[in-house]
């Protein structure tokens, strides 16, 4: 199987040898580079043929709503929001990622159309799974220790895990350059085996056309 | 003189030292009454905790202590609550609201909650009704003489629901910027705002009109107030 992503389409197909298995709506960054002051950047999502790497539940320290993974346990305190650390103890969204009680409110409010805390973290800004890639250099599928994987990646965003939860239309925009999946997609690559690591995954030029 | 009072940005530490809000009062109003964001009231000597936590809001007037925070329901869910503390601490009386009320404002004698959705509630009788003013979710207002302006910020996630701006529904005009953590202020006869470039960038802009009249790079990060020189 493998996985060909049509940046100026929004196209992933899905092809195993000459047969098409599925085409999916992908969104990934710009043609070119944009620049935004004090904001980060839109990169075009980087041509070239890559290796599937693995699926995990991402989060980074970069951004502030994205420190938590995706589907962590929280808490309502009624003046701070308390999540759930692997090892079993809560700890305090608002000491320890800066986020306030107010602000999660607001975000639930503008994400699902009322103000709730929500049973689990939906704010990460990568969703409840990215799919990583790698370049490999040496052909053999395996993420060696002198390939790295790519900052970019498959991933839902949680607006469009909000209006899919919400059985609103999925309104796709484009990335920074990572690839936006809509989450039914999403789950429908998972299910045919899609992201399985080692698949062949090449990103065509911006010129290029299915 | 109309005082808005800005949220409060909750800080705790071990010791719970929980920092103190306080609304200058308004004209004509008693000795000046403070709140703790667990609900701690104190007015001279006198102290009191109401029912009431994660206080984001609160204003001072003639009626006594408003405050805006959260209680706990019948069925253990903590729901947005206005409360009016009077002189003297012994009566409070409190509003359950739909939404966070996320700051009280007065114009033209009035008293508003401004909630986060953009709703603003005119306090009328012993009633809060919905009033003539609508602003875009997430904003606070940054001006009220005359004619209100509000402001709302770039939201700090990677891919940010809406850009920030300030705007006047009045005046009919709306200026886009990259605002974040530090909420625009009047300054004399004009609403400076900084933009959270690397570095900020601060702005000097005609509130009959919201176009920038001045523009100045800043050397460090901006702590408030009216101190830019432009």
């Amino acid at each position: 199987m493998e996985l060909h992503f049509y940046p100026r389409q929004h196209l992933l197909v899905v092809r195993n040898g000459r047969a098409i298995i599925g085409k999916f709506e992908a969104w990934g960054g710009p043609a070119n580079i944009v620049l935004h002051p004090g904001a980060m950047r839109e990169e075009p999502t980087w041509p070239g043929a890559y290796v599937i790497a693995n699926a995990v539940p991402y989060h980074t320290p970069s951004w502030k709503w994205s420190r938590i993974k995706w589907g962590t346990r929280l808490k309502d305190m009624g003046d701070d929001v308390q999540y759930q650390l692997p090892n079993g103890v809560w700890a305090s969204v608002g000491k320890d990622m800066g986020i306030s009680y107010i602000s999660i409110r607001a975000l639930t409010l503008a994400l699902y159309g009322k103000e709730f805390i929500p049973k689990t973290w939906v704010f990460n800004d990568f969703g409840p799974i990215a799919i990583r890639w790698f370049k490999d250099s040496n052909q053999n599928r395996v993420l060696d220790r002198n390939e790295r994987l790519s900052g970019q990646m498959f991933h839902t965003t949680p607006a469009n895990e909000a209006q899919f939860a919400r059985k609103l239309p999925v309104k796709m925009t484009g990335s920074h350059g990572c690839i936006h999946l809509k989450p039914d997609q999403r789950d429908k690559l998972f299910a045919i085996g899609a992201f399985k690591p080692k698949t062949i995954f090449v990103i065509h030029r911006y010129d290029e056309y299915f | 003189m109309m005082n808005i009072f800005k949220p409060l940005v909750l800080t705790t530490a071990i010791c719970s030292t929980v920092p103190w809000g306080m609304a200058a009062p308004t004209a004509g109003t008693p000795a000046h009454m403070r709140w703790q964001a667990n609900g701690q009231i104190e007015s001279g000597q006198l102290r009191r905790k109401i029912d009431l936590r994660g206080i984001t809001a609160g204003l001072q007037n003639g009626d006594g202590l408003w405050l805006a925070g959260y209680r706990k329901n019948r069925a253990g869910e903590f729901v947005p609550m206005v409360v009016l503390v009077a002189p003297g601490l012994k009566n409070a009386q409190s509003w359950p609201f739909k939404n966070s009320v996320q700051q009280f404002f007065t114009f033209e004698h009035d008293l508003y909650a401004l909630d986060i959705a953009g709703a603003v509630f005119l306090r009328a009788g012993e009633k809060w009704q919905n009033s003539r003013l609508a602003f875009k979710p997430g904003s606070s207002v940054v001006w009220a003489q005359d004619f209100l302006i509000a402001c709302r910020p770039t939201p700090d996630s990677r891919e940010p629901l809406w850009r920030g701006s300030c705007y006047s529904p009045q005046k009919k005009w709306e200026v886009m910027l990259d605002w974040r953590d530090k909420q625009p202020v009047k300054c004399g006869q004009w609403l400076v705002a900084v933009e959270a470039f690397s570095p900020p960038v601060a702005l000097q802009i005609d509130p009959e009109n919201g176009k920038v009249v001045k523009k100045v790079v800043l050397k460090q990060d901006w702590a408030g107030g009216c101190g830019i020189k432009f």
